[in-house]
């Protein structure tokens, strides 16, 4: 055969076409697959069967690794349940080892500086110390602050708040660039759950007004402020009932669990499931939905299920 | 040399006694050495299962101190006693300031009257001892600190507090040690055993007649050439102030011959200055301790005392039900707590959660600044037994920590007329969140929760009570009980939960009752 020039630039086009026909064809189908079982982002993380720290680094690597959220030089409040002058075996407070990772890893993503807080509701310094987290946190380079001192609060006033307008918050959570809630999941007497939404009733000073003039209601109303960056549910060591205090460690069941997730409505919802809840039935989470803060439908939010079991 | 050995002694003791009050020093070993120097308090602490833990080394402590006493005189006042040691500062500043110093020993059948009365109280029980006794009134004096600092509250046991400060700081001035001299119950009874102690200073003539001995007495005790055996704290100071040896401190056993014990140094001629004179007389005997007028007016006031310790219990100073404010746990009872309480605040100053306040007229005379709790500033932490290991007086007696977390010292009240969810149908759950026993649980109600009391379980801590978000009036209130007793330990969910849930009855299954199936699986339960 013999090899015209117009012959040859039309076996050269096809040939080149043909080339990109199969990677054109095939990237439809790769989508699909994709779409399925692996989002580039997924809304919740659901990790278990690890340790606390362990279940945190595979947690937030399939959220997208911590740089989403921690940019280099940036300072970052990282604020666990310190609430109860307790020891971490009786499940009132967030794991200190979790914690402590997150200070570390923290770190890692480039932060600046990692403080840490929590405005507790038994003495602070025995909170601080029986709850290990203190010592959790020194020893990852992060600072212990007090919430003890009405002078590190500042009124703000809550954007849309009908019920809560004006509130004192720790200066912490009002100049830190990132935010990092992680709380322990537990019953709540008064609230149903406390987990990612509740655990922000630690960063105000008068907590008796919130009980006053409406729990559920200025709950949900807080994140309006600011939402937290990252929510972290620490589901490892779960107070079933009699949370959030625990009468004693009977309450307590070894679920092992952990939930990441930038939406703290989401999570909760999550963590309601592994209480025994329906969302619905916290009031809180259905107006804090409603008040656009998150999303509660756990049916149409994309989960990662991670399981460590070996 | 005895003035710089008692500086250090003196002045290591006003630290100890700073840091005992404080919750500062060495914990509860040394606490307990100190306390054991505090002769009533530990005495009214008898018998000894209402000590302290170590309260076997406080009494160790005082049998050694009574020893030492009755063997070599005040060596406590002297080279210890921190009342003592502040008086002798003023009087310092006194003589700086050129005031003339004046005894007291026209105070003696008062002492006397004083120690009967004392001894009294402590045999009736009564912890009215307190207006006389050196250390509550001590811790009184820090305890102005403490108010200060806390802004108040400024109340009977400030009141007390600022009298004998002015007492120990003022009188001395001009007349030294004048509590020791004039009220100490602890010093009278020292001085009758120092009268008998075969060791102790003693003088003979001196044939200089320099006056060193009674420009360094910080008792006044030497004047005209005598040892003044009533205000003499034996503090070695004459001894050896004195170049010539005539003062010495010697060990003469009562019953050797010669009484030489009570030969004092050969009379100066009345009105000479201080010292022995050179030109003594013949040996005469030491004139007795008490002359026959104060023996006399001494024995009559003693008898006295002894018979209005009675009436001051029981009439002026009493303890009157029903209890009407919540006492620390290991008081045991309202009454017996407050008949032993000697409001020397260093419960007060060690409590973390600053629950524990000094009482103001509330309970009548006899609660008068003594110790109760007050929910509206604080409430009584689970965790915490800091006030039961440092009770001088067996007011509160110790308990271990988990022991301690089931003593009852009141009951909670609910009061659901003013109770949020159940008035006006809006979840709470202030006084649940807090309660430590789970004597408090959450039960569904209308569309809110609401908090239900299961009373076995609750120990009055007042958690709730101080969480409580209504006012003016709270919605669940402490009782204070009259007796102390131990509740169940706390409330054990599946006991409760397990009885009505799905074991057969229709009800819904609780969560320990529920398949795990999540469990099993490795899946989630969303």
């Amino acid at each position: 055969m013999k090899i015209t020039r117009k012959g040859f630039l039309k076996l050269g086009l096809t040939a080149v076409a043909g080339s990109l026909l199969p990677p054109l064809l095939r990237l439809p189908l790769r989508g699909q697959e994709a779409g399925a079982s692996e989002p580039a982002q997924p809304d919740l993380v659901a990790v278990r069967d690890g340790s606390p720290a362990r279940m945190f680094d595979a947690g937030v690597r399939a959220l997208g690794g911590l740089n989403r959220f921690v940019r280099k030089g940036k300072t970052v409040l990282v604020k666990p349940n310190i609430g109860w002058d307790k020891t971490p075996s009786e499940g009132a407070t967030t794991n200190p080892d979790l914690v402590g990772r997150i200070v570390a890893a923290a770190y890692e993503a480039g932060a600046r500086k990692v403080y840490c807080f929590d405005h507790t509701c038994n003495r602070e310094e025995g909170c601080y110390r029986r709850s290990g987290i203190a010592d959790a946190v020194k020893s990852n380079g992060g600072e212990m602050r007090s919430g003890e001192d009405q002078k590190a609060y500042r009124k703000v006033a809550i954007p849309g708040g009908q019920v809560l307008k004006d509130v004192l918050v720790h200066e912490l959570y009002l100049d830190c660039d990132v935010v990092i809630n992680v709380p322990i999941l537990k019953s709540h007497g008064g609230g149903r759950m406390t987990a990612a939404l509740k655990n922000l009733m630690g960063v105000v000073w008068d907590r008796r007004f919130w009980h006053r003039e409406g729990l559920q209601r200025c709950i949900a109303e807080f994140p309006l402020l600011r939402k937290p960056d990252l929510n972290v549910v620490d589901a490892f060591l779960v107070m079933m009932e009699h949370g959030p205090y625990g009468a004693t460690t009977d309450d307590l069941a070894m679920k092992k669990m952990q939930m990441l997730s930038a939406d703290a409505v989401l999570a909760d919802a999550a963590a309601a499931k592994v209480l025994g809840f329906t969302p619905e039935s916290v009031p809180y989470l259905k107006m804090a939905a409603d008040l656009g803060l998150g999303r509660m439908d756990l049916a149409k939010a994309a989960i990662k299920r991670v399981s460590l079991k070996v | 040399m005895a003035h710089r050995i008692r500086l250090l002694t003196q002045t290591a003791f006003l630290g100890l006694s700073l840091g005992v009050f404080f919750g500062l020093a060495g914990g509860r070993h040394i606490a307990a050495v100190y306390h054991g120097l505090h002769l009533f308090p530990t005495l009214a602490s008898l018998p000894w299962f209402m000590l302290p833990p170590l309260g076997l080394v406080s009494l160790a402590v005082t049998g050694a101190l009574l020893l030492t006493t009755l063997l070599a005189g005040r060596l406590y006042c002297s080279f210890l006693c921190p009342v003592g040691f502040l008086q002798e500062l003023s009087r310092r500043l006194g003589q700086a300031l050129g005031l003339a110093g004046r005894t007291t020993a026209g105070w003696t059948p008062v002492r006397l009257l004083v120690l009967a009365l004392v001894a009294s109280l402590l045999v009736h029980r009564s912890s009215a001892y307190l207006y006389f006794d050196h250390f509550s009134s001590l811790g009184r004096v820090y305890g102005l600190a403490h108010a200060w600092r806390a802004g108040g509250p400024f109340g009977a046991n400030f009141f007390l507090g600022l009298a004998f400060l002015a007492v120990i700081a003022l009188l001395p001035l001009r007349w030294p040690r004048w509590f020791c001299g004039a009220l100490c119950p602890s010093g009278t009874l020292f001085m009758l055993m120092q009268a008998l102690a075969p060791g102790k200073v003693r003088g003979r003539e001196c044939g200089e007649g320099c006056g060193r001995c009674a420009e360094v007495c910080p008792a006044l005790c030497i004047s005209d050439g005598r040892i003044d055996g009533k205000l003499c704290i034996n503090c070695l100071e004459c001894s050896s102030a004195c170049s010539t040896g005539a003062l010495a401190f010697s060990f003469r056993w009562p019953w050797r011959a010669g009484d030489g014990g009570r030969v004092l140094p050969p009379g100066t001629p009345s009105g000479a200055r201080g010292g022995c004179a050179p030109d003594g007389g013949p040996a005469r005997r030491h004139p007795p301790l008490l002359s026959r007028r104060e023996l006399l007016a001494g024995a009559g006031l003693s008898v006295a005392g002894w018979a209005a310790g009675s009436w001051v219990k029981r009439r002026l100073l009493g303890i009157i039900g029903p209890a009407v404010a919540v006492v620390p746990p290991g008081g045991k009872a309202y009454s017996s707590f407050l008949e032993r309480c000697v409001a020397c605040d260093i419960c007060v100053s060690v409590c973390p959660s600053q629950v524990l306040v000094p009482v103001g007229r509330d309970l009548g005379r006899g609660g008068l600044a003594k110790v109760r709790l007050d929910y509206s500033v604080s409430y009584c932490a689970y965790e915490c037994n800091a006030c039961l290991g440092v009770c001088p007086s067996g007011a509160i007696s110790y308990f271990p920590l988990a022991a301690k977390k089931r003593i009852r010292i009141g009951k909670a009240r609910l009061i659901k007329e003013a109770c949020i969810p159940y008035a006006f149908e809006r979840d709470c759950g202030a006084c649940q969140e807090q309660c430590p026993t789970g004597a408090l649980t959450m039960e569904p109600f209308k569309s809110v929760y609401v908090p239900v009391q299961h009373e076995d379980y609750c120990i009055g801590c007042g958690a709730c009570q101080f969480a409580c978000p209504t006012r003016p009036r709270k919605a669940i209130v402490i009782d204070p009980v009259e007796v102390h007793s131990f509740v169940s330990p706390p409330k054990r969910g599946s006991r409760i939960d397990c009885r009505t849930c799905a074991a057969g009855k229709g009800g819904q299954a609780c969560w320990r009752c529920r398949p795990a199936a999540d469990e099993e699986s490795g899946s989630f339960p969303f």
